[in-house]
């Protein structure tokens, strides 16, 4: 038996799934040849260590979480992960506390980025438009050249997706069949530079949130870890 | 009640490895667990006596990570942070953990789907040929053949620093894994 027939079999000889003379003779050859007997050795080394790699366990309240969704099922059973039309605002007292607190943080921030730089073209302090460029980023945020205004509505388009992996993306955006998602660099590119741009967290939050109302609604509801300040960004097709 | 609670307790870890190294990813990977955990009870009326519950939870989780890594080749993910340059890159991380396991989970990570389900779930899970062939629907023969090959391409890729780590445990009697 060559060498090359014998490190053919090397795998098999570990799993114990060869013949016992073909065994027996692979041994023999192992015994006679250094180079098989050091592959052998490497393999079973790497076999050992692929063997004791380190488990990892799933966290204490996955049982719990698990039969308060199992629970959930059942009593609101979900035909399908498609949106639907949100509630109203009147139907949900806690969004005006949001909306409030939204709006004093985007003041906040506001003042803390905008208020001391004088440079800043004027177009920034209007809600209704905000600026994009090709431009890279400088250490003046207010020196831009090549503007140009990006409506609202492309940015609406966008939806945080957690980076952080929460349930939210697969329970959301995996399932929701209606969505037609697709990546767009240019969209995306513009994004990250308006995040830069109105600086975070506050401004990034009360977007986020806005557009992930929508999803949040038409689905089986978000769990609280989610954070949409870990967010990646796709575009989607979905519209109000 | 009870006995769903046992069987979640007994497969939940087992199930989240193998997710958790088909996926890259331990959020996605509780995830589908818990998604497969939902699916066992809804269709639990549905189970065929004849086959072994493990087989079939285990075709459950699969499908379902099969399926999230197909979307995503069709969604492309970014994370705001990979633009910030905060973190150093991918494979300078890697580098950073010398470890033989670690090289080796990394690598395990490389491979293409197909033969890092059959590797994760011989070598690391301890499925049986058999097990493996009904979970995933092939042939027994293909079974083997893509654990063998698994473990041919992560042993050309591990050589380098696996020959390094047979020199120094030459003088040695403790077994290269833990150098």
């Amino acid at each position: 038996m060559n060498c090359r027939k014998v490190r053919s079999y090397l795998s098999a000889s570990f799993d114990s799934s060869l013949a016992s003379d073909v065994a027996k003779r692979v041994e023999e050859h192992i015994q006679d040849c250094r180079d098989c007997a050091r592959e052998q050795f490497l393999m079973k080394e790497m076999l050992t260590a692929a063997t004791s790699l380190p488990k990892k366990h799933v966290a204490d309240d996955f049982n719990l979480k698990l039969l308060n969704r199992i629970y959930a099922e059942q009593n609101h059973p979900t035909e399908s992960y498609l949106p639907v039309e949100p509630p109203t605002i009147w139907q949900r007292p806690l969004a005006w506390f949001s909306a409030a607190a939204t709006v004093a943080a985007c003041a906040l921030v506001a003042i803390v980025f905008f208020g001391s730089r004088t440079e800043l073209p004027p177009q920034i302090d209007q809600p209704q438009h905000l600026i994009a460029s090709n431009t890279p980023a400088t250490q003046d945020f207010g020196v831009r050249h090549a503007h140009r205004q990006i409506p609202m509505s492309v940015y609406e388009n966008l939806i945080g997706v957690s980076g952080q992996r929460s349930s939210y993306r697969a329970t959301n955006l995996s399932n929701a069949r209606s969505l037609r998602v697709a990546s767009d660099a240019r969209v995306e590119s513009l994004y990250v530079d308006w995040l830069r741009r109105l600086g975070q967290p506050d401004p990034t939050m009360a977007f986020v949130r806005q557009a992930d109302h929508r999803l949040k609604f038409g689905s089986r509801g978000l769990e609280p870890g989610f954070r949409p300040m870990n967010a990646g960004v796709v575009r989607t097709s979905y519209t109000r | 009640m009870v006995s769903y609670n046992a069987l979640v307790n007994r497969y939940k870890d087992r199930l989240f490895n193998v997710l958790n190294r088909m996926l890259s990813s331990e959020d996605e990977a509780n995830d589908l667990l818990q998604e497969t955990f939902l699916r066992v009870w809804q269709h639990k009326m549905s189970f065929d006596f004849r086959y072994a519950f493990s087989t079939w939870i285990y075709t459950i989780a699969l499908n379902l990570a099969r399926n999230e890594l197909r979307r995503r080749k069709k969604i492309k993910f970014f994370d705001i942070f990979d633009f910030t340059d905060k973190l150093p890159a991918k494979e300078e991380r890697v580098h950073q953990n010398t470890g033989l396991k670690s090289l080796i989970e990394a690598e395990i990570k490389r491979l293409p789907e197909k033969y890092k389900t059959a590797f994760v779930l011989r070598d690391i899970d301890h499925l049986s040929y058999e097990e493996i062939a009904q979970v995933l629907s092939v042939p027994l023969g293909t079974v083997k053949s893509r654990v063998n090959r698994a473990r041919a391409i992560l042993r050309t890729r591990l050589r380098p620093r696996m020959e390094e780590s047979y020199e120094l445990s030459k003088g040695t009697i403790l077994p290269i894994s833990i150098l």
